[in-house]
């Protein structure tokens, strides 16, 4: 007989109240997964794709805190970067949000230069790239096809200017595959934006050091007022977007996890004041106060535990189920790490074992005169 | 073995003396009864002498040691005292087996606590019912289950508080058996408040007490 044994079934004699307290923890531990695996997913996802394109270093408005950063002039900061030392190419990108069809949710369309590197990643499935910088055709991810149930020679209307499909590509990065693809001339033409891209790419030579990188970083301070040079992660991370899912994935850690510690709070006080006539008796049996808080810190943290394995797959599921629906398509590539659903399961222990803790002690100083008179 | 001196417990800040001034001696391997009208204090002294409450004045002593000077009660608990009670307390999640290891858990040094509990319950005549539940063993055999739980951590003392109180003559008759043969076995010191005279009568002396006070028997006659 040992305490873990004494307190399992300790939790199974009434298992209405301990079903309930599992599934409270186990939403908020869903929650907490689902939530977090998100917001990182969606910050890889944006990395994969820049990493994928090659891309060094990404010239864009300071202090831009949009979803995408702000459009700008390219003709007025490219010349002082393509003198720059070790820059190879200098490549413009607009990427707008756009409802491209009624019935399928706003879709990402990428103005991307013509014959830059940006296209090289890019594996073409059937059709052809456009074959000029002005050609009014459109290249479209595998997802998007999918969503859009669009097929090459089918037409897409864009901001009022219809046009046919001649390629179908796919991309390692999620973001990409969901998205419409044009020159850039012609996205800034149907946009009103001409002449203006929001983020300059700049890919560096072979040679280029860390060194190199943070070299060019300080020129673009010094020689760009109002621009800022920075990697893809740096981009990413400053990302609106980003920021906020991630803003809200720790508030649910915080909101959760303070819920989920109060529920087993107030059930292992509930299960001790029941108890009260079997702790005095423990005592009575030589049992030290010790034992006592090990047994109901014990019970919590099953509970917790239990309620922390439900909850990561209830959590997964929920993230696949998300995956699934339409308007989220496409922008969302959950990421769950071993050690992220490791850490969860640990939470969801250290919750048990805090919410256990007050309860625990309380039981360890029952008089056992007085409790064993109750009847 | 046992000597308690001017013995007090009060209760509502002194409105209520369940003891007042009690002295008694206990000597090793005795069998003593503690009798007297009901609220005359004979669970409160039997809780003091058992360390499960504090006295409001005077002291006991075990071996000539005062309690005051105990430095972990739950051990002295433990290893001295085991406790019957009239309502039996068993945890009703766990089999005779289960409630006989009771004392034992959370000790993870103690390896032949099973094979003790099992000798136990063989002696208790309960080889057969280990793994029932009490809700499926009749009033003497819970209480004989107790009564192994009691002897599990071979304490020098039992303290039974009416062991027969909730028993038909028949099963009463078969748990004090039980208890007097332990007490051969062990050498028992047993101390049993009772309100049966025949009972009492088994036992080598009657402590009689009344208000809080003992009216006769505190000493063994010579
Ligand atoms: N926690 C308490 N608070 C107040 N009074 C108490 C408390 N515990 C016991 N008493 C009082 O102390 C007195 C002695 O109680 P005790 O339980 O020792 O009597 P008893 O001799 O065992 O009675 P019985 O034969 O009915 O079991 C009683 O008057 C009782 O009401
Ligand atoms: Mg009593």
């Amino acid at each position: 007989m040992n305490l873990l044994r004494f307190a399992y079934d300790n939790l199974t004699r009434r298992p209405a109240r301990t079903t309930l307290t599992m599934t409270a923890i186990s939403l908020g531990i869903a929650a907490i997964v689902a939530l977090t695996a998100i917001a990182w997913g969606f910050e890889a996802s944006w990395q994969k794709a820049n990493d994928a394109r090659g891309t060094d270093l990404i010239v864009t408005r300071l202090a831009s805190e949009n979803t995408m950063p702000s459009p700008f002039i390219a003709e007025k900061v490219r010349p002082a970067l393509v003198n720059l030392p070790h820059v190879r190419q200098v490549v413009g990108l607009l990427s707008e949000m756009l409802t491209v069809s009624y019935d399928a949710p706003p879709m990402f369309v990428f103005g991307w230069e013509f014959n830059s590197y940006l296209w090289e990643h890019l594996q073409l499935l059937e059709g052809r790239w456009p074959e000029s910088r002005n050609e009014p055709v459109i290249v479209i991810g595998t997802l998007a096809a999918e969503l859009l149930h669009k097929k090459t020679g089918d037409m897409i209307e864009i901001e009022g200017v219809e046009m046919p499909v001649v390629g179908i590509f796919q991309s390692s990065a999620l973001v990409e595959n969901g998205a419409l693809i044009l020159t850039l001339q012609l996205v800034q033409q149907i946009t009103d934006k001409t002449g203006k891209v929001n983020v300059l790419n700049l890919q560096l030579d072979s040679s280029a050091s860390d060194s190199d990188i943070a070299n060019i970083k300080q020129q673009v301070r010094d020689t760009l007022p109002g621009y800022t040079a920075i990697t893809s992660g740096e981009l990413v991370s400053q990302n609106a977007v980003v920021r906020i899912s991630k803003a809200m994935s720790n508030a649910t850690i915080l909101i959760a996890s303070l819920v989920g510690a109060l529920v087993v709070f107030n059930t292992m006080l509930m299960s001790i004041s029941e108890r009260t006539r079997e702790i005095g008796l423990l005592l009575a049996l030589g049992w030290h106060p010790r034992t006592v808080i090990k047994l109901i810190v014990s019970e919590s943290a099953m509970l917790t535990f239990a309620g922390g394995i439900i909850g990561i797959i209830l959590g997964v599921l929920l993230t696949r189920g998300l995956e699934h629906i339409e308007l989220m398509r496409g922008k969302i590539d959950a990421v769950f790490s071993f050690p992220f659903l490791l850490g969860v399961l640990a939470l969801s222990i250290v919750l048990g074992i805090f919410g256990g803790l007050y309860p625990a002690i309380k039981a360890a100083r029952t008089r056992p005169s007085q409790a064993l008179r109750q009847e | 073995m046992l000597r308690t001196h001017n013995l007090a417990l009060h209760f509502d800040e002194g409105r209520t003396k369940a003891l007042d001034g009690v002295d008694i001696e206990i000597f090793e391997g005795e069998f003593v009864a503690i009798t007297g009208p009901s609220g005359c204090g004979k669970s409160s002294l039997l809780n003091l002498i058992g360390t499960l409450d504090n006295p409001t004045k005077g002291e006991l002593f075990f071996c000539n040691q005062p309690y005051s000077a105990l430095q972990d009660l739950s051990e002295f608990r433990r290893e001295q005292i085991g406790f019957v009670f009239q309502s039996f307390h068993l945890i009703p999640t766990l089999t005779t087996l289960g409630n006989v290891l009771v004392p034992t858990i959370g000790r993870s040094s103690d390896h032949n606590a099973i094979d003790r509990a099992s000798d136990l319950l063989k002696l208790m005549g309960l080889e057969s019912r280990l793994n029932h539940f009490p809700g499926q063993l009749s009033g003497g055999e819970r209480q004989r289950v107790a009564i192994a739980r009691a002897l599990i951590n071979d304490p020098a003392f039992i303290l039974a508080d009416e062991p027969t109180g909730s028993l038909d003559s028949t099963n009463a008759t078969h748990v004090l058996d039980v208890i007097a043969n332990m007490r051969l076995k062990k050498s028992l010191t047993i101390v049993m408040v009772t309100h049966d005279p025949v009972v009492a009568a088994k036992a080598d002396r009657e402590i009689c007490m009344c208000d809080g006070k003992v009216i006769s028997g505190s000493r063994r006659n010579p």
